[in-house]
């Protein structure tokens, strides 16, 4: 006993046995799959169901009996089975079934193998020729990364076994027919399926080249420019490769430095560690995406398949590059806010010195920190004996000005940026500056320490002297390259040259007691402007006038 | 090199001067095309027809109308337009002087 069931064909309504129903429904179905890319495909379904429909009222002596699977078996003999539809859909349009709507997926080609089938694999699902992708492969072991990528793709990716897994490697169509044609080459040509895939390919695209350039020149020339674009797309793929690597590498290096070291060792100047972050993969996506995207031109001209990379997948590529470029430039943005505020601490204090003594100045060059870490020349973060790191800065500045006060006064102006004003005094305040003075001899750090974690741009430290009339001062050479500009003196000088000489205030003005062309009897008269110097002296040995530049 | 393949191709040029032909001569439906066309051996299975009749169709050289009939489903009956027998007969001219060129070649 059979199940039957009603079912409507073309408006006209049927009994059908439930096993041929299901055979009717699967042919269907089938068709459907068949005309999938053909123009006009639910008009060809109505017509061939219509056509079933007549063949059945056609075949049914009795309208009460049921249609059986014979029945539909016959039918669909005579409309054809999908395989022998397929023959003329394939040739109707090769292109559209074959090479673009399949997605391929990626497998090992064990037809198509050195070692374990990955470039044979590679080179279907990229459409190139398996030889492309064994030089690459060549080349990528000098610099050793390709072995290791060649056994992840080994282990990683499936070897195709069965034939439906290389019909989808090479992104042909899963069907009856494929199938069956498949296995048939197999049979008769073991493992120069490959070839012929490509063969098909070159003479499809040799075709339609020939077309646009019709006769023997346009052939020559359709050869030349072939050689040119393999040519172009070697040189593309080498050179973004190797840039490739090299940003990879630089950003391993990168990551293995900071874990290394803590990462406030290396912020380069930038204000937050959050900031050196972004910045960083900023900067990678930046220089990387272009060379992927040259990349995949690369292998588009040398390949015959024109979507090695999805459109999406190039769009959020170019969206990313974008989004990197706007983020650097945020990060470039808040980082000159954070130094947009200025703020400054003054403190003031009297050195004990007997007014007839002389000052001496200088700088503390003994090293007293443990351990330090140097970047660019220069010191950035250091630690003390116990333990404690700081920040250290080498912006430190010397004044010397005079007072009408009997007293030697020093102040210390510690200056500090930052995004508000009261990050900016946080900082100012974080600056640690330490002097020595004793026995009439003042030792100046070259340096100040801060525990702020935050930004090291932009905070100083400006010491000031303010000396009474009368006093002695001897400036130490070492102290030179810490002097502030416009110290007044007698002789002009400008900056470092003051460093190295006593002197002694008169009359609010620093005079030199040890310069060699000094001499109280005669007559001197100095004219500076910019850089030139014109001193006229005039003593009992004449008059001598010289000029020179002013060094800075 | 298929000789399926070639023979497929061969039917499948020939078929759409056929299909022109035969309609030219007097409105038909699907079923009576199929019938000439089986009867001189042209098509193996009906299925290959429908999608040449669509295309055709859109190609704007057939067009139709709906019949009812009395035995099953409505037909389609298709007839020939301007444009399809200005194609008729630059395929017939171009038929001609292929087979006179084969009949030279291979005899």
């Amino acid at each position: 006993m059979n199940k039957t069931i009603n079912i409507h064909l073309a408006k006209i309504s049927f009994t059908i046995e439930e096993l041929a129903y299901g055979v009717l429904k699967n042919y269907l179905y089938e068709l459907n799959r068949l005309f999938d890319k053909t123009e006009g495909k639910n008009e060809i379904i109505e017509d061939i169901e219509l056509r079933i429909a007549e063949l059945f009222a056609e075949q049914q002596i009795r309208p009460t009996d049921a249609i059986t699977q014979d029945d539909v078996e016959a039918v669909i003999a005579i409309l054809g089975k999908p395989e022998e539809l397929m023959l003329d859909e394939d040739d109707a349009d090769p292109q559209s079934t074959k090479t673009e709507k399949h997605p391929k997926s990626l497998f090992r080609d064990p037809d198509d193998r050195y070692i374990g089938g990955v470039a044979g694999g590679l080179g279907h699902y990229l459409g190139v020729d398996s030889v492309w992708i064994r030089l690459i492969m060549i080349l990528l072991i000098f610099s050793s990364v390709g072995g290791l990528v060649y056994i992840l793709l080994w282990i990683l990716v499936p070897e195709a076994k069965t034939t439906a897994d290389k019909l989808k490697m090479k992104g042909e169509p899963i069907n009856v027919s494929t199938i069956k044609n498949k296995i048939k080459e197999e049979i008769e040509e073991v493992g120069k399926n490959v070839k012929d895939v490509d063969y098909k390919n070159a003479t499809n695209q040799l075709k339609t080249k020939s077309k646009e350039l019709s006769g023997f020149l346009g052939k020559v020339f359709n050869v030349i420019f072939r050689i040119i674009v393999v040519i172009v797309g070697v040189f593309l793929i080498i050179i973004s490769s190797l840039i490739l690597l090299g940003v990879t590498i630089s950003s391993l290096l990168g990551t293995l430095f900071s874990t290394l070291l803590p990462l406030e060792f290396i912020q380069f100047g930038l204000s937050t560690e959050l900031h050196f972050f972004i910045s960083g993969i900023a900067v990678i996506f930046t220089m990387a995406i272009p060379m992927i995207l040259l990349f995949t031109l690369g292998l588009r001209l040398l390949s015959k398949n024109k979507a090695i990379m999805g459109k999406t997948m190039r769009l959020v590529l170019v969206g990313l590059w974008f989004l990197s470029i706007l983020t650097l430039l945020g990060v470039a943005f808040f980082e000159s806010k954070s130094l947009a505020i200025t703020s400054s601490h003054t403190s003031e204090k009297n050195l004990v010195t007997p007014s007839k003594d002389t000052l001496r100045i200088m700088m503390n060059e003994e090293d007293r920190f443990e351990n330090s870490i140097t970047i660019f020349n220069q010191k950035t973060l250091v630690e003390d004996g116990e333990g404690k790191q700081y920040r250290l800065g080498e912006d430190v500045k010397l004044d010397l000005k005079t007072h009408n006060h009997p007293e030697v006064k020093m102040s210390i102006k510690k200056t500090g940026k930052g995004w508000t004003q009261k990050k900016a005094q946080q900082n100012a305040h974080a600056l640690d500056y330490q002097m020595d003075y004793f026995n009439n001899q003042l030792l100046l750090n070259p340096y100040w320490k801060s525990l702020s974690k935050s930004n090291v741009i932009g905070n100083k430290i400006t010491t000031t002297l303010f000396l009474p009339e009368g006093k002695y001062v001897q400036i130490d050479d070492n102290v030179a390259q810490y002097l502030d500009r416009g110290i007044d003196n007698d002789q002009d000088y400008y900056r470092q040259k003051i460093a190295g000489h006593l002197w002694k205030v008169e009359n609010n003005l620093l005079v030199c007691q040890d310069c060699s062309t000094e001499d109280k009897d005669g007559f001197q008269l100095n004219m500076s402007s910019n850089r030139k110097r014109l001193k006229i002296n005039v003593d009992e040995k004449g008059v001598n006038i010289s000029t020179d530049s002013t060094e800075d | 090199m298929n000789i399926d393949n070639t023979k497929a191709q061969m039917r499948k040029g020939i078929l759409e001067l056929c299909i022109l032909s035969t309609i030219n001569k007097k409105a038909q439906y699907s079923s009576e095309i199929l019938n000439q066309l089986k009867a001189s051996q042209l098509l193996v299975v009906e299925g290959t027809l429908y999608p040449l009749l669509t295309r055709l169709k859109n190609a704007e050289l057939l067009a139709y109308r709906w019949e009812e009939s009395k035995s099953g489903p409505p037909r389609k009956y298709f007839t020939i337009t301007e444009k399809g027998k200005d194609t008729l007969e630059e395929l017939t001219a171009s038929w001609k002087t292929l087979s006179t060129a084969v009949e030279h070649l291979t005899n």
